[in-house]
């Protein structure tokens, strides 16, 4: 086996790193670089990202997924500032980061491997083109950080168990640190104190010393930091799960999800066909348990058992195993939904399975005959990988780019096309991109979003009879949508169907009456329907009432009282009237006795 | 007493409890807190208006109130560290969030010295853990950090002090930190002041005469400047506010000796007794009270040769409590983890006297089992602890929208949440309700003093979360007036109303 000191290992692997990548620097923005940094205010300075430090990671506009990463919005303001905003410079920083990870990741290794099959691990880690997503693309950075945060904060609890007195808490700050820095980087910083608990269980050189204070204070960090990103950023979580999800229960979530188990699978060990886009019918959303799901299951429960069965023969193995397990949950959709079935950038530290194997592996075999084999076959790996690696980066190049291919190689991925329908939109070609979302629901008909895109676009070029399929389609997915709703409405109404609108808007009003939105379309097919004025104001009291214009609210039902007319129960007023009538209690009791006097409505009196 | 604990911290858990328990107390103050708006209880409104104020570089004033006057009724640390955080943060009402998590930590904080000096105390392990737990996680402290109250911070700085006093040799160095964190205590809440007598009475008594003194010079000289700030601008509030917003000494002289001499009938004590089971007839209440008091006091009594410093601290802060003419339960409240240990303390003692002593620790046994741990048990299972604040909320939630969309940005609104109404609108505030204390007795000002007062302030609106009560009378006597009009913009059945406010010409 070559001689290398560790120092070498570390370097060659930080510069395979940057070597792999240095192709990246002539990307621009691609995905969700757009929204997330180049469109995005908060990223346009270092001033602007302190000042948005408390602020979820999405800008203002499509606040939705509850993620809340001010760490990763902050190395954008730097990089913006000094940059001016050059894309190369983003890029730079990325590759310069995986470098930093695959550092950490030879460090990590160095525990149980010699340098030179340390050096080994590193090198698949660096090229693995799996990888390429995170690196390439500048919105992967939240992974790159996370990774060296837990990284970082690996390597010092290491150090922490093996001090004693005031160095002691030296590094047990520096593990705070780095996982401070993981948990405001990206979410998926919290299975940092599992992380450091495996390395513990795992580390060769177990130190007797107690370390229950370190896991007390990051237990601590970590229910301080959920605390916060919840306040700051929970209120947008449902909103965030992936549309594959959409009406599923739990048992048929997880029957799509472990068949996916197995493409994860794939993708460690042999990540040469990728995918930007992991989305139905790229990945089939099953509703029941077949063959594969059965597969997955016994594929992930064997990898587990693995982990576990090689914990004492082959302890870095199991560690990388059992790291790939824990990073990987969060976004597995077992636990909750997530934004993501399966996205390449998630399984970042996923990777440390397949580069640990393959790091033990060449260290194993320096000492068998089968030394220039097994080298032979990790150079071939490794050279694979690069080039795979190497050749995707340019996928990232632009917006179209990724899309471009993506429909190529997967033309039935729905969602790719629901991007590319805002590629067209955003350039105002409004005809493709209502072809492209006809696509997309023909493709997944199960995604309401598809089906209100399309009603919007249909109700844009004036093509009513589309719209008002589109927007029906929509409203039996999900009828209490209040943008569904509204684009209901609005086709309805084209059509010159204001009963049918009333109805359906009446559905959808008593099913969420506490929504504003949705009544709000309620009130414009009542106003379209040709209803009572006083009518329309009890709808409008609601409204100002549920959106706190008390003023409003009162004054509206001041107005109501004025119109009354003799026979109030005639037409649909009564129903209206039942619906208004804690907003009547509550502002203008007298008005109850009104509409309750004679030619007025049978209202159920307050129970107390 | 030797510097090391008394009871040495052998096993691992002993060694690690403290943490352990600053964890749980963490992760339950965190889940303790409400959604209520901020000023529910009033006292949180002004602290936090106080922070605004310090964080917006407008000095210590309270700005909501037309001509911004001098803030001297509260101590300024809690809002000083809470405008630290506003400036960190100066998004109103989101930066709540983080003033909630620093409650929460300065509480666990709370916990981990107090379960680090009760060793000191020699109890039972499992005694120790039981009455820690419960203590630090018992439902008026849930309450009270679940509300921007200084109280958590204070039991901080108050334990701090305490534990850094309480050994047998205490060096100048400890002696200073430990003066550093009695006078923190009474920058936060002027009782604190009890640290600062009680640490250097302990260590003069025990001869440690440069310790006390240098306990004594650090903590005055960090509350003097307080203490001058309130003598300067005392004057400066309009005599009308003083119950709110005076000085502490002139509060106390609105009640007078006879208000300060009520409290010799120890209702102070009142909080805790309401820990026991409830609905009891008196013939055998009394008793049980009495037991209660008897059990504490002995544990005190155990104590003392213990960690002196605790209870020297403890009887002067209960003495004022006893005497102070307003005595909000919260004060009482934060001593509930160190009263815990005395009783059990106590009790332990107790239980030695023989078959009375032992009857005794069983009747309050039962009593606290049917009383607190009831209690305490319906509290965190349907959050009882945090249903005040909510309901105190609802009002003003519709109080301060329609305020904030109903009424020009410079109006001036009488509310009987001035704080509360200021925050959330941005509208120059005044109290609704003025008072005085008679003794020990709130006495309202009357409307004639109430009108002129609002007719001064330039009130536009009167805004109150309930139409009904305390605002009746008032309202009442402004209608029968012929000169000036108050026009219902909205009233709410049962909750609250904002009013167009007119002076007479």
């Amino acid at each position: 086996m070559p001689e290398l000191t560790r120092r070498q290992a570390v370097g060659i692997a930080a510069l395979v790193a940057v070597v792999a990548f240095a192709l990246a620097l002539r990307n621009g923005w691609a995905g969700d670089d757009l929204v997330a940094v180049r469109d995005n205010l908060a990223a346009h300075s270092f001033g602007a990202a302190l000042r948005a430090w408390f602020e979820p990671y999405w800008p203002e506009q499509i606040r939705y997924a509850g993620l809340y990463r001010p760490f990763t919005i902050l190395t954008y303001g730097l990089d913006w500032t000094l940059s001016g905003g050059h894309a190369w410079w983003f890029h730079l920083t990325n590759v310069l980061l995986h470098a930093g990870a695959t550092a950490l990741v030879v460090l990590v290794a160095l525990a149980w491997l010699a340098p030179f099959g340390a050096a080994a691990a590193g090198v698949v880690f660096a090229v693995h083109p799996v990888h390429v997503e995170a690196v390439a693309n500048v919105v992967g950075r939240a992974e790159l950080l996370v990774a060296i945060g837990i990284g970082a904060a690996v390597l010092a609890a290491r150090r922490y168990r093996r001090r004693s007195g005031n160095r002691r808490a030296g590094w047990l700050l520096a593990v705070l640190g780095g996982v401070g820095l993981a948990l405001l980087s990206k979410e998926h910083g919290v299975i940092a104190i599992a992380l450091i608990a495996l390395d513990h269980h795992f580390d060769p050189n177990r130190s007797t010393r107690d370390s229950t204070p370190l896991y007390l204070a990051v237990a601590g960090l970590t229910i301080a930091w959920l605390f916060l990103w919840r306040n700051i950023a929970g209120a947008y979580v449902g909103s965030g799960a992936h549309a594959a999800f959409f009406g599923l229960s739990t048992s048929e979530r997880v029957a799509t999800m472990l068949p996916v188990f197995l493409e994860v699978l794939r993708l460690l060990a042999w990540p040469f066909r990728l995918t930007s886009d992991y989305a139905p019918q790229v990945i089939p959303v099953r509703a029941t348990i077949g063959a594969l799901t059965v597969l997955g299951l016994a594929a992930t429960g064997a990898l587990l058992a693995l982990g576990v069965l090689l914990r004492h023969r082959v302890p870095v193995v199991a560690f990388g195993i059992l790291v790939a397990a824990v990073s990987y949950l969060p976004t597995s959709n077992l636990v909750f939904e997530s934004g993501v079935m399966l996205a390449e950038r998630n399984l970042y530290l996923a990777v440390l399975a397949p580069a640990l194997v393959v790091g033990w592996a060449v260290s194993w075999a320096s000492r068998t005959p089968y030394r220039r084999l097994v080298h032979l076959a990790a150079v071939g790996f490794v050279v694979a990988c690069g080039y795979r690696a190497v050749e995707r980066i340019p996928f990232w190049t632009d917006w179209i780019t990724p899309l471009a291919v993506e429909q190529t190689a997967h033309p039935e991925n729905a969602h790719t096309r629901l991007l590319l329908s805002d590629y067209f939109a955003d350039r105002a070609d409004s005809a493709r991109a209502l072809a492209e979302v006809l696509v997309a629901g023909a493709l997944f008909p199960a995604d309401p979003n598809g089906a209100l895109l399309a009603a919007q676009h249909a109700t844009a070029q004036g093509r009513h009879r589309l719209a008002l399929r589109e927007a029906r389609r929509a409203f039996g997915l999900h009828p209490v949508d209040p943008r569904v709703v509204d684009a209901l409405v609005t086709a309805e109404l084209q059509a010159g169907l204001p009963d049918s609108a009333v109805r359906n808007a009446t559905v959808a009003a008593d099913r969420v009456p506490n929504d504003p939105r949705v009544l709000a379309g309620y009130g414009r097919a009542m106003e379209a329907a040709g209803a009572a004025q006083w009518q329309l104001d009890l709808v409008r009291a609601r409204i100002a009432w549920l959106t706190g214009a008390v003023l409003e609210a009162s004054r509206l039902l001041g107005s109501v009282a004025t119109q009354l007319p003799d026979d109030v129960s005639a037409g649909a007023g009564c129903a209206e009237v039942r619906r208004t009538i804690g907003v009547i209690r509550a502002l203008r009791p007298e008005l109850e006795r009104e509409v309750t006097g004679p030619g007025g409505c049978a209202i159920e009196p307050i129970t107390r | 007493m030797t510097n090391a604990p008394r009871t040495p911290a052998t096993t691992s858990f002993e060694r690690h409890w403290p943490q352990a328990l600053a964890l749980f107390v963490l992760a339950v103050a965190l889940w303790a807190q409400s959604s209520a708006l901020v000023g529910v209880f009033y006292d949180d409104g002004i602290y936090v208006t106080l922070a605004k104020a310090l964080a917006e570089g407008e000095g210590y004033r309270s700005i909501h109130l037309p001509g911004a006057p001098p803030a001297v009724h509260y101590p300024p640390l809690y809002s000083a560290v809470l405008a630290t955080l506003w400036k960190l943060w100066p998004s109103f009402p989101q930066n709540v969030a983080l003033f909630k998590l620093f409650d929460a930590a300065v509480l666990a904080g709370a916990a981990w010295v107090i379960a680090t000096h009760a060793r000191h105390l020699r109890l039972p392990a499992v005694a120790r853990y039981v009455t820690l737990v419960m203590g630090m996680t018992a439902f008026p402290l849930l309450t009270l950090v679940g509300v921007r109250f200084s109280e958590p911070l204070f039991l901080l700085l108050l334990a701090g002090a305490v534990a850094t006093a309480d050994v047998d040799r205490v060096t100048t160095k400890r002696a200073l930190a430990a003066g550093l964190l009695a006078g923190l205590a009474t920058l936060t809440r002027s009782i604190g002041v009890a640290a600062i007598v009680g640490i250097p009475a302990v260590l003069w008594f025990r001869r440690q005469r440069r310790a006390a003194l240098v306990a004594l010079v650090i903590g005055v000289a960090l509350a003097a400047p307080w203490a001058v700030w309130t003598t300067v601008h005392g004057e400066s509030i309009d005599p009308r506010l003083m119950a709110n917003y005076g000085t502490y000494g002139q509060y106390a002289r609105l009640a007078g000796l006879g208000g300060l001499l009520a409290g010799l009938d120890l209702r102070a004590l009142g909080p805790f007794s309401r820990l026991l089971i409830r609905g009891l007839p008196w013939a055998l209440w009394i008793p049980i009270a009495a037991i209660l008091v008897l059990v504490v006091l002995t544990g005190a009594w155990t104590a003392l040769r213990r960690t002196p410093v605790l209870i020297a601290v403890l009887v002067p802060y209960v003495g004022i409590v006893t005497l102070w003419p307003f005595t909000p339960d919260r004060f009482m409240w934060i001593l509930l983890p160190w009263v815990g240990l005395l009783g059990v303390l106590g009790a332990l003692r107790l239980w030695e006297w023989g078959r009375a002593g032992k009857v005794a620790v069983v009747l309050l046994s039962a009593a606290v089992l049917f009383g607190f741990v009831r209690l305490q048990a319906l509290s965190v299972i349907e959050r009882r602890f945090a249903v005040t604040a909510q309901r105190s909320s609802r009002p003003f939630e519709l109080l301060t929208r329609g305020i904030a969309t109903g009424t020009p940005e410079d109006a001036v609104i009488a509310s009987d949440g001035e704080a509360t109404v200021f925050l959330y609108t941005g509208r120059r505030t005044v109290p609704l309700f003025l008072f005085r204390l008679r003794g020990r007795a709130i006495e309202n000002l009357g409307a004639d003093t109430t009108l002129a007062y609002l007719c001064e302030s330039g009130v536009t609106h009167v805004a109150t979360s309930w139409v009904g009560g305390d605002a009746v009378p008032l309202f009442e006597a402004f209608e029968a007036r012929s000169d000036s009009t108050l026009d219902p913009l909205f009233v709410v059945t049962d909750g609250p109303g904002l009013f167009r406010f007119q002076c007479p010409s």
